[in-house]
């Protein structure tokens, strides 16, 4: 019989060399500049490099729930909030848990750590909603993030208020007390590009083994056809908790990477424009794929740092860019992309499968 | 015992401005099905255009609040037609229509710093005696009372527009079936265009009554958005009576709270009673229909 | 014991009564037709039999347990299928991947083996997907396995539909106006498909407006009006009863 499951596995071995192939030349770039081989070296462009792979974690995260899962959220500044504070009150050596005198974890554990309280604080509070008509998630999150954002603005003996935390520590990989591998470097996020870029590869490799699984199937499912799906026994309610769980997680070690790289944070980051930035990523870039949350990050985060001088208009511009691609290209940039090689003959059109 | 009346007073002013929003979204969510994020923002807006007009040009405070209320309700009407409708025509997918109602607020939201400034402005008194009225051993502002006051009196001319007149039942009936109601010869696009911009009067409305008692800034649409939310939760979502009782319950409660408790905490107590309804009993008092499963 | 037992069932839409006090059963190997004119509430019974509303009163077992007011996915992975009357695919998606999907509660691996793709998963999805192809192959459309949904004409999707439910392994198959919309020479085919469903032991209930289609494959008919039950018995007792015939035809003249 026609082996076409032969052919998509060619497509699969193409895909996956020219994703690990991208992924090598940047890493290629970035050692080169460090080493003087590629252009003067700019250290801004590490700073810039870590912001992107940190958006683009945070989005694919969203794009777990919204792309896939169908549902949406207004909140999840109030993730990226939970990993950011809460890696550093467990890691910093005055504020947190060393108040209270508990020795402070590495960095390297907390971050992975506050992804996981971040996914299950995810999974209660979209629990009472996933039974609930799909609007209740929306207004859940926005209180979600109203509710994180006042958390660490009103209490100073916790986090300092508006003030902020500094001197956030460093990530090191570390052993009985010797430092294998040190992501540091104050005054340059060189080494820390690795870090984000090792984390960002591999949960795209974990997006991509959920979504070509049954539990990404079940997703999808609720996303086309909700009572389709209950129908062919999918339980939604759960379905869409563990999407939220999931989603949770990816932008909840977003922002402890963040926090971390940064050196300061502060509750100003976690406002509920920081949900609409993110989602204005991952719309622009395109959902429901792998490619497109990164693309959206990368573009978005090369506007706002082209565009310093106009930061004022910065919320104003996302606001008419998200309406524009909502009217004009839903799909987005990877849309835009597919319908072009449609035009040139390849399989355009939109398949938003498990693909 | 004053201090009693007074945070009752605060809180039914809050309750009716949450209640001016919460009534758009009920109206809004009957006629399209869809949820607006743009409500709280809209109040903000159209309490700036009252300032700008009243305070910056001034123009006698009636003139300026009804001169407001003309614009909202263009405001309102032009994102239905221009945007939703062009979604719902594309047969867009629910998340997407709300996604540009948060586009629209953040627009909104953002126009208004640019335009105004991102500080808090203040409303001189509107009445030529400022001085406050007694009640009681209280003492409580005229602006205060006006916003009570003309808030029950919308409220109240809303159910008769809604109930008592051609207009108002048509648009009751498209709310419930649009294709039956086209049938009977009733314009869907004007009455659900016309919905939109009432739910922007009204938005308005609430803008420009809480803005003398309180401030404008353009961060004053999202605060009281978020809460006027948990208000018609609480009252059941989308039910028109439902969204009043809610927002009232709320202003009350939020107020108490910041008198007796603590000011921390009371937006925890707000959002956690929304959570607490969401999780007990999601059809809120007035038993909307919620359930999806 | 009957395989589908329907007792007292009834159901209230805001004081309307669209279902009163059904009693029928279904044993297994029947196909069982369920008709009456339009508004008579079957697609309801339905409904409820699968899951989607929860009855005001009465009860449904299913081999001998209850169902009633369970969620549909329960009574799906319990061994009930349906098909929609407007058709209800996953239209952006393959009809692989609805297949894979109509096949949920029947996969064994867990979230562990989702995350980290186990050897567990690869063995799992293998099979999966042979089975899929096996009941595309069957009702007849193997070879539209890697198309979008939306992109196959009005039979096909109908097809689809029903491989969608049938590969889930039900023990009763539930077919919603399976013939809407069919020209003869369809009908004739989807006729010997349901034929052949219950060769491979899957009970049928078929709700049906076209009268030569429910007569000739039924074994028997329960003939609803108004949401009660007026007559139950095989094809030729219904087409002989008075109450059948009144009720789709008027009385009076």
């Amino acid at each position: 019989m026609k082996t076409l499951s032969d052919k998509k596995f060619s497509g699969k071995w193409l895909r996956r060399a020219l994703a690990a192939g991208i992924f090598a030349l940047v890493v290629l770039v970035v050692v080169m500049m460090e080493n003087n081989i590629l252009f003067a070296r700019n250290r801004y462009i590490y700073v810039l490099l870590c912001y992107i792979g940190i958006y683009s974690i945070a989005t694919s995260g969203l794009d777990v729930l919204f792309g896939y899962a169908g549902q949406i959220s207004f909140g999840h500044a109030g993730f990226f909030c939970i990993g950011a504070y809460g890696s550093v009150l467990l890691s910093h050596s005055e504020w947190g848990v060393a108040k209270l005198g508990i020795t402070p974890l590495p960095p390297i554990l907390s971050i992975p750590l506050m992804g996981l309280v971040a996914a299950l604080i995810g999974a209660l509070l979209s629990k009472p909603a996933s039974k609930l008509v799909f609007h209740f998630l929306s207004l859940l999150t926005i209180a979600f993030n109203q509710i994180m954002y006042l958390v660490v603005a009103n209490f100073p003996g916790l986090t300092n208020g508006f003030i902020g935390i500094t001197r956030v520590p460093p990530v090191k990989l570390q052993l009985f007390g010797a430092t294998l591998l040190d992501f540091t470097a104050v005054k340059s996020k060189y080494s820390y590009v690795f870090l984000v870029m090792a984390v960002l590869a591999a949960l795209l490799i974990l997006k991509q083994n959920i979504v070509r699984s049954k539990l990404g199937r079940s997703m999808i499912a609720i996303r086309e056809n909700q009572t389709a799906a209950n129908g062919c026994g999918v339980n939604i309610m759960r379905a869409k908790t563990v999407s939220f769980a999931i989603s949770a997680f990816y932008v909840g070690i977003a922002g402890g990477l963040l926090a971390h790289m940064v050196g300061f944070i502060s509750p100003d980051t976690f406002v509920q424009n920081t949900s609409v930035i993110f989602i204005t990523m991952l719309l622009f870039g395109g959902s429901g794929n792998m490619t497109g949350p990164i693309l959206g990050a990368l573009v978005i985060t090369f506007v706002q740092e082209s565009f310093q001088s106009l930061q004022d208009y910065r919320m104003l511009i996302y606001g008419t860019f998200l309406l524009a691609v909502i009217l004009y290209q839903p799909a987005g940039l990877v849309g835009l992309g597919r319908s072009i090689s449609g035009m040139f003959g390849g399989k355009g059109g939109a398949n938003r499968g498990a693909a | 015992m004053q201090m009693l009346i007074n945070v009752l007073i605060g809180g039914l002013v809050l309750g009716c401005t949450y209640g001016m929003l919460a009534l758009g979204y009920s109206l809004i969510y009957q006629a399209s099905g869809y949820m607006n994020f743009t409500q709280g923002n809209l109040l903000m807006f159209g309490a700036f255009i009252a300032y700008q007009l009243y305070v910056v040009w001034s123009i006698p405070f009636i003139i300026a609040l009804a001169g407001s209320l003309i614009v909202m309700f263009f405001v309102g009407w032009m994102m239905e037609r221009f945007v939703i409708r062009r979604l719902v025509r594309k047969k867009a997918q629910n998340v997407y229509v709300v996604l540009a109602t948060i586009a629209l607020s953040t627009i909104v939201e953002n126009a208004a710093m640019l335009i105004w400034g991102s500080n808090m402005k203040y409303f001189p008194s509107l009445y030529s005696n400022p001085s406050p009225i007694k009640i009681g051993p209280a003492t409580v502002s005229k602006e205060q009372l006006t916003c009570i006051v003309v808030a029950l009196l919308a409220m109240l001319l809303l159910h008769f527009f809604l109930n008592k007149t051609k207009f108002g039942t048509s648009m009751r009936a498209a709310a419930q079936n649009k294709m039956a109601a086209s049938c009977m010869g009733i314009n869907v696009n004007t009455t659900i265009g016309t919905t939109y911009g009432i739910a922007a009067v009204l938005a308005c409305l609430g803008g420009v009554l809480v803005a003398p008692t309180m401030y404008v800034s353009y961060q004053l649409g999202n605060n009281l958005a978020a809460k006027s939310f948990a208000g018609a939760v609480i009252g059941g979502y989308g039910h028109i009576y439902g969204a009043i009782i809610g927002s009232l319950f709320i202003g009350l409660l939020e107020t108490f709270v910041g008198a007796y408790v603590s000011s921390a905490y009371k937006e925890f107590i707000v959002y956690g009673v929304m959570v607490l309804f969401m999780v007990l009993r999601p059809r809120g008092i007035c038993n909307a229909n919620v359930y999806s499963v | 014991m009957a395989l589908l037992d329907v007792k007292d069932l009834s159901i209230e839409f805001s004081g309307l009564k669209a279902v009163q006090h059904l009693d029928f059963s279904v044993e297994k190997g029947e196909i069982f037709g369920l008709i009456g004119p339009n508004g008579a509430g079957k697609t309801t019974v339905f409904n409820m039999v699968s899951g989607f509303f929860k009855p005001s009163g009465g009860q449904i077992f299913l081999n001998g347990m209850r169902i009633d007011g369970k969620f549909m996915f329960e009574i799906n992975k319990l061994g009930i299928a349906r098909t929609y009357q407007n058709i209800n695919l996953f239209n952006n998606i393959s009809v692989m991947d609805n297949m894979l999907i109509g096949q949920h509660c029947r996969i064994p691996y867990g979230t562990f083996a989702s995350f980290f793709h186990t050897r567990k998963y690869r063995d799992c999805e293998r099979a999966t997907r042979e089975k899929a192809r096996e009941t595309l192959g069957f009702v007849g459309i193997p070879e539209r396995e890697d198309d979008q949904a939306k992109a196959l004409s009005y039979g096909e999707q109908r097809l689809l539909e029903i491989a969608r439910a049938l590969v889930s392994d039900p023990c009763l198959l539930l077919l919603d106006e399976p013939a809407a919309g069919m020209n003869p020479t369809e009908k004739d085919n989807l006729a010997r498909l349901v034929l052949e469903i219950r060769k491979r032991g899957v009970t049928v209930l078929c709700v049906e407006h076209d009268m030569k289609f429910v007569m000739g494959i039924t074994d028997r008919i329960c003939v609803l009006n108004y949401g009660q039950r007026i007559a139950l018995g095989t094809p030729g007792e219904m087409q002989r009863h008075p109450a059948v015939v009144e009720a789709y035809l008027g009385g009076g003249e």
